[in-house]
């Protein structure tokens, strides 16, 4: 190999590891992007606990659809999501009905839970953690919510696997205080049901866009 | 002559309040015989095989030894960890990145059986059974009450 071999190779290995993966910001990989979410059950994972006095309820949702669009420079996400109530269980289907009654989520007025992203930005500390403040709307009542979120680029190295385009995996963890929703828990649940439910998300984008689901017949 | 001896209804009333008095006191034994058998697992809703696969890789870049990003490795944990009973052996995983992390994969369907949900259900079935025996009983109280009255005036 003469010198301007090696000069060459050493420079591409270089420039290699400084786009590995591993040593930039989820929002370099991710720049003018728009991430599809909801398409495909396994990858999209939300969960609700409840913990109150003598019960605790574990509630999953596996439905969502949305699309969120990062900016020109990787700095930026906006985007809104929406979670069809009929979709969330807790184990018990009886209990799921409750969920979906006018005391409770009202699923026939307000078919679903909506989460509007207001600002997300690139933490400047750790680039794998946004900070986000989004608005959050249950049974019609909008509120303000504001946290951080975990934010992967996953290499295209994955893409066939998981089914085309370029991937982004999102998680989050925050609380819905449920009377700020207008969601009173009757004192006769009061020991077996908490105001308070940690909401925790857990989703994977796709550049890859759903094929329209088809009418049937 | 008129009897003293039992109608067939306080019988069964005896019988009723005996059985349902026998359910509020047996299901403590049975319930802590299952919770001897209780193991904690950290329930989680699990990723599919090419996420999990994905999500492995990008643990690799910085593997921190931390539980928390391990578990997120298989899916997004739903809670802490808890007590199970009762619990499918098929959807149990021991992280190959740290073994002695018990995960539970949170079933299609239904949910799985916490210690604190079994006491939970089995408290109301036991006051419950116990009400039925006080209410059973006393209804026999009343009617062997009114039957000796009524075999007394008889006599």
């Amino acid at each position: 190999m003469n010198t301007r071999q090696w000069l060459a190779t050493t420079l591409m290995a270089l420039a290699g590891l400084t786009l590995a993966p591993g040593n930039v910001g989820a929002g370099e990989a991710l720049k003018a992007k728009k991430f599809h979410f909801g398409t495909h059950p396994a990858r999209t994972n939300i969960t609700f606990v409840s913990e109150a006095d003598i019960e605790t309820i574990h509630g999953v949702g596996h439905e969502m659809s949305g699309v969120l669009t990062v900016d020109a420079q990787g700095k930026s996400v906006t985007g809104s999501l929406s979670i069809p109530v009929a979709s969330l269980r807790t184990g018990i289907a009886l209990r799921d009905e409750h969920l979906r009654s006018d005391a409770w989520l009202d699923e026939k007025k307000f078919p679903s839970i909506g989460l509007r992203l207001v600002s997300a930005t690139e933490n400047k500390k750790n680039p794998k953690i946004w900070d986000y403040a989004a608005d959050l709307t249950i049974k019609g009542v909008t509120k303000r919510i504001r946290g951080t979120t975990r934010v992967s680029a996953i290499p295209d190295r994955f893409s066939a696997s998981l089914g085309g385009g370029s991937w982004v995996r999102v998680r989050a963890a925050f609380d819905v205080v449920l009377g700020d929703f207008g969601i009173v828990v009757p004192q006769t649940v009061g020991a077996k049901v908490s105001t308070t439910w940690k909401i925790g998300i857990d989703l994977y984008g796709t550049t890859s866009a759903p094929k329209p689901k088809s009418k049937s017949k | 002559m008129a009897t003293h001896e039992p109608t067939r209804l306080q019988r069964l009333l005896k019988l009723g309040a005996l059985a349902a008095l026998a359910v509020a006191v047996l299901v403590w034994p049975i319930y802590f015989g299952i919770k001897s058998t209780a193991v904690t697992y950290q329930q989680i809703a699990p990723v599919d095989p090419a996420a999990l696969a994905a999500n492995r890789y990008l643990y690799s870049e910085d593997p921190t030894g931390k539980d928390a990003d391990i578990v997120a490795i298989y899916g997004l944990a739903i809670d802490g960890p808890t007590d199970y009973v009762l619990v499918d052996e098929a959807l149990v995983i021991h992280p190959e990145e740290k073994p002695s992390l018990a995960l539970l994969r949170r079933p299609a369907t239904g949910q799985p059986l916490q210690v604190a949900g079994l006491f939970s259900r089995l408290a109301y079935l036991s006051v419950g059974a116990f009400l039925a025996a006080l209410v059973l009983g006393a209804l026999r109280w009343l009617l062997v009450r009114r039957h000796r009255k009524t075999m007394a005036n008889v006599n």
